[in-house]
């Protein structure tokens, strides 16, 4: 499903090039759920942005689905972001002045699906999330771990294929934290690929596959043996 | 403000140069106008305020009503009566009149004509004190003048003016006594030459003591030292009871009123102003609209610099917990504050010396010429930028001081900061301006190219001979002229008039009646002297009986009157008034011809009723050709002809149309401002909308972010913000709307013959005000909208 080959990103500001990513070569099967972990700053956002098509490589390609999708310009990476990824974030950003209903709903405004299956499809999501009595209730209003079952209930929302989690459990106390990884692992078992960026060992203890990323490069691959070896 | 303060505010606006220049520019802009309105307004305020005593100086008007109806609303006076004032009321220091001329003024062998003389008697230059540069001034010798300082130079350049004779109009020998320093524009007395009326008793064309009929002189008084106005009006009462004698036999009532000098200038709804008026409400409508302009850009000012603000929130965090005190931070916006307004200052001067051309061109008003108090201009203005720039920094420093420095990051602060409806006003404004200068526009335009009922389309006027003024063979010597001119190839008639369209008529009579009915008409009527060519010349249709002839004794008696005379007159038809008589200052004429009715002073006025007489005109008048074909080829021929006939006189000329249309200039002048300030309030408004949009999009780059990893697309933002503003569009246009439409109505009223108010004229207005508003909105959501949604999520 993703494959990228060299990929490089550099960020320049007027005196400093850092180099965020060196000739990354990385690739995620369908179905897959792979952990990117690395310390502060070696690049895994970067790369996650990237794969989410949220910013382009300096150098490199990036296939999804087999296209090369490096060049593409903005509105074409919009079209192709719409319905086919649904992002995580750790700090959930919703937005605080649409409620619940409204946060889950936006993706399928903008993919233009009519307001009574956008309806059907939000309240299918918020029950499934265990959140629907929260529907008319305002992001303030919600404890952390429903903040961030919302987030994931717009992520899943429109069906995609691929969920990228930026340290989904960031601000997560471990209670709520293991529902999420609970819930991100039924995802996945139920055919969503995932990406998750995280620091946190025992969450990657969650994946298939963990991606070990340092200056820009990644260094190692560790396996989890009974499934990953399956897949590959 | 210490070092610190201006070095960390510097950067900043150093780190947001666009932001920072457009503030200055909002600013500068903003006292530009507001130093070019306040200028011009306290040049209108110090008129005539200059002459010493002025306070004890009034103009004594006179009105004269019959049966409830105004017949006379005068500025001017009999000549009689400055003479009996003295005696009659001790309070009256000094009395004195004036009459207007323009005259053909003769030095050796140059000419200089149409020089604006003041004719003067009694105790005028104890009234007016004009500062003499060299020299004295005197009334008793006929044969003297004193003329201005730049007009003797003009003449005389380095020689000395005094003892030199000019000869003026026909050969009346004028020698200077005195040079004047030049009166300032804003009195509305504004002559170069001043010239003693006792010279026309000794040619013997006035009466050495005059009678009280009439109305065709100025009459000015100065009070004794504490005097009040009202007790001299009363004891004007007697005077007409006493003088006026005329009046109770025709049931007439006469009125004497005292204008202070200082409000001579202000007053519009009088006949016969001697200078230039200007409506009182109209320079409090300047200041208002000076006053809006300041807090309208100090606003602006608010609204951007507040948005950038949001932006550093953090850095006052930062500040705060490095010890800073709240002060601290207000005295950071103050630095701001001061910088960029001192810019905005310095630029705004600068602006104002560069548009100093294009303001006086549009107001045609150059006030370095008149007398203004810069001083207190100047003072004033500092002292309200001051106030400004404290105000300022104080409300955009709030933002700084709900900065919390116990929080990693900074709360939002709230949207609605009424901002919006700051904007919604300006927008406002705009939508009154443009739909204003529509219509001033589609008004002149119609003015321009209404039917007049006369043509004046290729029609030469010349200035009557003045030279020949006291000549009695000047009508002879008329009719040769015209007939060796009507003999070139392009001109087709010709005519001596003593006024031409676009003028006023200069006479008006105030004592017509028929003689077969007893009462005289309450209507003044303006009665013109003409001779048999006028019409062909003017193009007017004679509707019943027959056109002046020639020889013109034959004409002495017969008039001739427009349809609408004949209606006032009572007659059913133009037919049934033909031999009919007229009774005319107590003199019988019989009507000979009735011609259509037509404009002779524009759409301005409903076309009024006139008497043509068979006369030559007094003074000079004008002689008037309708040509064809090469101008310039009948103008040579013209000037050569003139020159045989006329040898001691220029030949000055203009055409008919042109000179007819300048009476619009008020209105050309008002729509040049106008369309100015809409420039300018359409550059505020969008200067405040792109203010608020950034303001708006800063706020909400996070969302914008979010909605974009969501499948947002560049469209779907714009698309939000400009949904969010359009609201408030709207409101503006249609609470504009309505209201321009009232107050355009009501403008145009003032014109007997008036435009429509078209649909088009707001659809148009709407389109431009949308067309505005989504460029703004554009140009600055545009940059949010495509912001890398990466860095917006990461934006708190």
């Amino acid at each position: 499903m993703i494959q990228t080959k060299n990929l490089t990103k550099i960020f320049r500001t007027e005196e400093i090039e850092t180099l965020a990513l060196n000739n990354v070569n990385f690739e995620v099967k369908n179905g897959e759920f792979v952990a990117v972990m690395g310390p502060s700053g070696c690049g895994k956002s970067t790369l996650l942005n990237i794969i989410g098509l949220l910013d382009n490589p300096d150098d490199g390609n990036y296939f999804f689905d087999g296209t090369d999708v490096a060049g593409y310009k903005e509105s074409q990476r919009t079209n192709l972001r719409k319905g086919n990824i649904g992002f995580v974030f750790q700090s959930f950003n919703l937005i605080d002045e649409l409620n619940v209903f409204e946060n889950v709903e936006l993706p399928l405004m903008y993919l233009k699906i009519p307001p009574k299956k956008r309806k059907e499809m939000v309240h299918s999501v918020l029950d499934r999330m265990n959140i629907s009595h929260r529907a008319k209730h305002f992001p303030q209003q919600l404890s952390g771990g429903q903040q961030q079952r919302v987030a994931i209930a717009r992520a899943v929302v429109a069906n995609p294929k691929l969920i990228l989690a930026d340290e989904p459990t960031g601000n997560l106390d471990s209670k709520n934290g293991l529902e999420v990884m609970n819930l991100l692992t039924e995802l996945n078992r139920e055919g969503t690929t995932i990406v998750m960026v995280t620091h946190s060992l025992h969450d990657a203890g969650f994946a298939h596959r963990t991606v070990n990323l340092f200056d820009g490069q990644i260094i190692t691959e560790e396996f989890k043996k009974e499934l990953g070896e399956a897949l590959l | 403000m210490n070092i610190i303060n201006i070095r960390s505010t510097i950067n900043h606006l150093r780190n947001n140069k666009f932001h920072a220049i457009l503030n200055i520019f909002g600013l500068a802009f903003g006292f530009l106008f507001f130093l070019h309105i306040s200028l011009y307004v306290a040049y209108e305020q110090a008129y005539d305020s200059f002459w010493p005593d002025h306070e004890k100086i009034f103009r004594v008007n006179y009105d004269i009503t019959q049966a409830g109806e105004q017949v006379l609303h005068s500025t001017k006076t009999p000549r009689g009566l400055f003479r009996v004032l003295k005696d009659e009321i001790p309070e009256i220091e000094f009395s004195g009149i004036a009459y207007i001329e323009q005259v053909l003024v003769r030095y050796e062998d140059r000419y200089f004509s149409d020089q604006p003389d003041l004719w003067v008697e009694g105790d005028f230059y104890e009234i007016f004190n004009l500062e003499l540069l060299r020299g004295k001034a005197t009334l008793n010798a006929p044969n003297t003048c004193i003329i201005s300082e730049s007009k003797a130079r003009e003449i005389f350049g380095n020689e000395d003016p005094i003892g030199k004779v000019l000869i003026v109009n026909e050969g009346m020998r004028h020698e200077i006594t005195g040079i004047f320093k030049d009166l300032p524009l804003n009195s509305h007395i504004h002559f170069d030459y001043f010239m003693p009326i006792r010279i026309w008793v000794t040619m013997g064309v006035i009466p050495d003591v005059d009678h009280f009929y009439g109305s065709s002189w100025w009459t000015y008084i100065k009070l004794t030292e504490g005097v009040s106005a009202e007790m001299v009006e009363k004891s004007l009462e007697t005077v007409i009871d006493k003088y006026f004698t005329h009046l109770p036999q025709q049931n007439r009532e006469g009125k004497l009123t005292l204008q202070p000098l200082n409000d001579i200038h202000f007053s519009t709804l009088r006949d016969g102003e001697l200078g230039v008026s200007t409506q009182k409400s109209t320079v409090s409508a300047l200041m208002l609209i000076a006053a809006l302009i300041l807090m309208v850009v100090w606003m602006n000012y608010v609204i951007l610099s507040t948005a950038l603000s949001r932006k550093r929130l953090n850095v006052f965090a930062t500040l705060r917990k490095l010890g800073a005190s709240k002060m601290t931070l207000v005295k950071l916006a103050i630095s701001e504050s001061v910088i960029i307004n001192l810019g905005a200052v310095v630029l705004g001067a600068f602006l104002y010396l560069v548009t100093h051309e294009t303001f006086t061109q549009m107001t045609g008003v150059n006030i370095r010429d008149g007398l203004v108090d810069y001083t207190t201009i100047l003072v004033l203005t500092f002292m309200l930028i001051t106030i400004g720039i404290v105000i300022t920094a104080f409300i955009s420093s709030i933002p700084m001081l709900k900065v919390n420095p116990a929080l990693q990051q900074q709360k939002k602060i709230s949207k609605n900061s009424g901002s919006q409806w700051l904007v919604a006003l300006q927008f406002f404004t705009s939508v009154f301006l443009v739909i204003s200068s529509i219509t001033v526009t589609k008004q002149i335009r119609f003015m321009q190219k209404a039917e007049l009922g006369i043509e004046l389309e290729e029609v030469i006027v010349l200035n009557g001979a003045a030279s020949t003024h006291s000549d009695g063979r000047r009508r002879e010597n008329f009719i040769t002229f015209r007939d060796e001119v009507a003999q070139l190839a392009g001109v087709l008639n010709g005519t001596a008039s003593m006024n031409v369209p676009g003028q006023a008529v200069r006479f008006r009579n105030s004592n017509i009646s028929r003689p077969e009915q007893q009462s005289i008409l309450t209507q003044q009527v303006p009665v013109s002297h003409i001779d048999d060519g006028y019409l062909e010349t003017y193009g007017l249709q004679l509707l019943a009986g027959n056109n002046f002839e020639q020889p013109f004794w034959n004409d002495s008696i017969n008039v001739l009157i427009s349809e609408n005379m004949v209606k006032l007159l009572d007659f059913n038809s133009p037919a049934e008034a033909i031999n009919r008589q007229i009774m005319m200052d107590n003199r019988l004429y019989n009507i000979k011809g009735v011609v259509n009715d037509f404009h002779h002073e524009g759409l301005k006025k409903p076309a009024e009723p006139i008497i043509f007489t068979h006369v030559h005109p007094y003074e000079f008048g004008f002689y008037s050709f309708r040509i064809t074909g090469d101008v310039n080829h009948v103008i040579n021929q013209l000037s050569r002809i003139w020159r045989e006939h006329y040898p001691n006189d220029p030949m000055d000329y203009f055409f008919s149309n042109e000179y007819f249309n300048q009476q619009y200039k008020d209105e050309q002048r008002l729509s040049k401002i106008l369309t100015w300030f809409t420039l300018f309030s359409i550059a505020l408004a969008s200067l405040g909308l792109f203010g608020l949009v950034s303001f708006y999009a800063q706020q909400r780059t996070k969302e914008i972010g979010i909605r974009k990893v969501n499948g947002a697309t560049v469209t779907d933002i714009i698309k939000l913000l400009f949904s969010f503003f359009i609201r408030y569009e709207v409101s503006a246009f249609l609470l504009a709307c309505p209201l321009a439409w009232y107050f355009m109505n009501r403008w145009l009223q003032g014109y007997a013959y008036q435009t429509q108010l078209s649909w088009w004229i707001f659809l148009l207005t709407g389109i431009i005000a949308i067309a505005i508003s989504l460029i703004s909105v554009f140009a600055q959501s545009y940059k949010a909208a495509t912001r890398n949604p990466v860095e917006a999520i990461r934006y708190e």
